[in-house]
């Protein structure tokens, strides 16, 4: 069964509804650019193998709250914890081995699909993680994608299938907190089910995400709704 | 045997040439002109400038004024650089000239004490010619390095991060940046390179010639030249990526602002 759970809180009071150890920490968050804050006084828990969703409307900073969690938004006040850790120059690359981030709008360069799904594993620290040919393929059956997709260049896929590789890349890590910003943009219905079947499943990891989408808020365990400016949450 | 003398006059009947160039970027709007005319104004000062103090310096020879002179092209290239690459001159100033310092040292010392094993290796007749041939060529090509690869950075910064979230060291998300930068600015020179003496006849050589070299002597300089313009272009342009790395990004790897 699902919960889901649209809250209210103000900006001054801690929203920590989640009975979970929490994995995720904003504590009176505050962010500067230049003259703006985007977000402002922001008080959040995420615990252990939740699923939650920002929305509000574009602008209000949901994004940024991301962002925020491992490090790409440099001038802030307040704490962000993740794992208990809290986020500073000296802890922000460790940090980010928890974590496995999708943001809007990814272009990365490379000639084939096979070489986009192993693109996090060309890097050192995910040697050990490379995954077999087996596990990739079942992630492609599980998300309506024939293996041979693999060999085609990126530039013969359409964007949905590419988000759905992207997607895959991204849970081939196993990182146990995954932050993905509007991971279902791209995707026909029956491709955000499975998504939204997969993620459900695996209990164990904490979903922080942000979205437009309406089935996929529908189906997440807490829906933050974030308004500009006074980063209120209604419900 | 001698090159023809231009007189004064015929050299500016040379400029009536320019007519064609302002012609055309005022019918296209480019908004050109004044940068044209600065530029060409500029480099007749500057030349007539130069060959009347290269001459006074080719008299005096000492390889103190000839470094000093060598110094003094590293600096504006430098300046010109960071300032034409669109990005902040107090910046990139100080990385783009190490670069700049390191790689030609390393070339010229290998050109003048290595292959050329010249008795006097800072003699004005060989060191400024042939050091203001590599720093001209490295400067177009860490323009076009420096540029690529900090706008497409930018531009794509999502995909930056996407790395550096996903375990990346900060080297290992540049990598593709900067591959795609070094591409940019080599694969001008390689195309030069490859129709040299069919396509191009480069100036050096051209020059010697008029002078009055013999042509096979004029060649075995200019294949000499092509190499270590090759090498001192490719390794000012790693170089200047990798020392002004150090001074653009934040403690979190976020690229700070360049312009």
């Amino acid at each position: 069964m699902n919960v889901n759970r649209v809250v209210s809180i103000s900006p001054h009071v801690n929203l920590n509804l989640s009975m979970k150890e929490p994995v995720i920490e904003y504590k009176d968050v505050t962010v500067h650019y230049d003259r703006e804050e985007p977000v402002k006084n922001f008080s959040l828990s995420v615990g252990k193998g939740e699923k939650t969703v920002l929305t509000g409307p574009s602008g209000a900073g949901k994004s940024t709250l991301l962002n925020l969690l491992i490090g790409f938004v440099p001038t802030f006040e307040g704490t962000v914890k993740v794992n208990g850790i809290s986020l500073t120059p000296a802890t922000a690359s460790s940090l980010r081995k928890f974590v496995a981030w999708l943001p809007q709008d990814l272009h990365i360069e490379v000639p084939t699909v096979k070489e986009l799904i192993y693109f996090p594993f060309t890097f050192k620290n995910n040697r050990d993680l490379l995954p077999g040919k087996k596990e990739i393929e079942t992630l492609l059956n599980t998300f309506f994608l024939s293996p041979s997709i693999l060999e085609k260049s990126v530039l013969d896929i359409s964007g949905g299938e590419k988000q759905r590789i992207i997607l895959i890349s991204v849970f081939l890590l196993k990182r146990p907190i995954l932050l993905l910003d509007e991971p279902t943009s791209a995707l026909d219905p029956d491709a955000s089910e499975a998504i939204m079947d997969y993620l459900l499943k695996q209990k164990d990891i904490t979903l922080l995400s942000v979205s437009h989408d309406e089935k996929w808020i529908d189906r997440m365990e807490r829906n933050i709704v974030i308004n500009p400016n006074s980063l209120s949450h209604g419900s | 045997m001698e090159a023809e003398n231009i007189s004064y006059w015929h050299l500016a009947a040379g400029y009536l040439l320019l007519l064609i160039p302002i012609a055309l970027f005022y019918y296209y709007r480019v908004g050109l002109i004044r940068q044209t005319l600065i530029s060409m104004a500029r480099m007749t000062a500057q030349l007539l400038l130069v060959g009347f103090y290269l001459e006074v310096i080719f008299r005096i020879n000492s390889w103190a004024i000839n470094l000093i002179w060598i110094l003094v092209m590293i600096v504006v290239t430098a300046l010109t650089v960071s300032s034409r690459s669109g990005l902040s001159r107090r910046l990139f100033f100080k990385p783009v000239f190490a670069a700049l310092l390191i790689s030609i040292v390393m070339v010229d010392l290998f050109m003048v004490v290595g292959i050329l094993q010249l008795s006097n290796p800072f003699d004005a007749r060989y060191i400024i010619p042939l050091t203001g041939m590599l720093i001209g060529n490295s400067l177009s090509n860490t323009i076009i390095g420096l540029n690529s690869f900090y706008y497409s950075l930018q531009e794509n910064k999502a995909t930056y991060h996407f790395a550096l979230a996903a375990g990346a060291t900060r080297r290992e998300a540049l990598l593709s940046f900067k591959r795609l930068a070094i591409q940019k600015a080599m694969n001008p020179t390689i195309a030069t390179t490859a129709v040299m003496g069919l396509v191009s006849l480069p100036g050096m050589m051209t020059g010697q010639i008029l002078g009055g070299s013999n042509p096979v002597v004029a060649i075995k300089y200019q294949i000499l030249i092509m190499l270590t313009i090759f090498v001192s272009s490719l390794v000012t342009v790693v170089l200047a990526m990798n020392f002004s790395n150090r001074l653009v990004f934040d403690k979190y790897d976020n690229l700070m602002r360049i312009k």
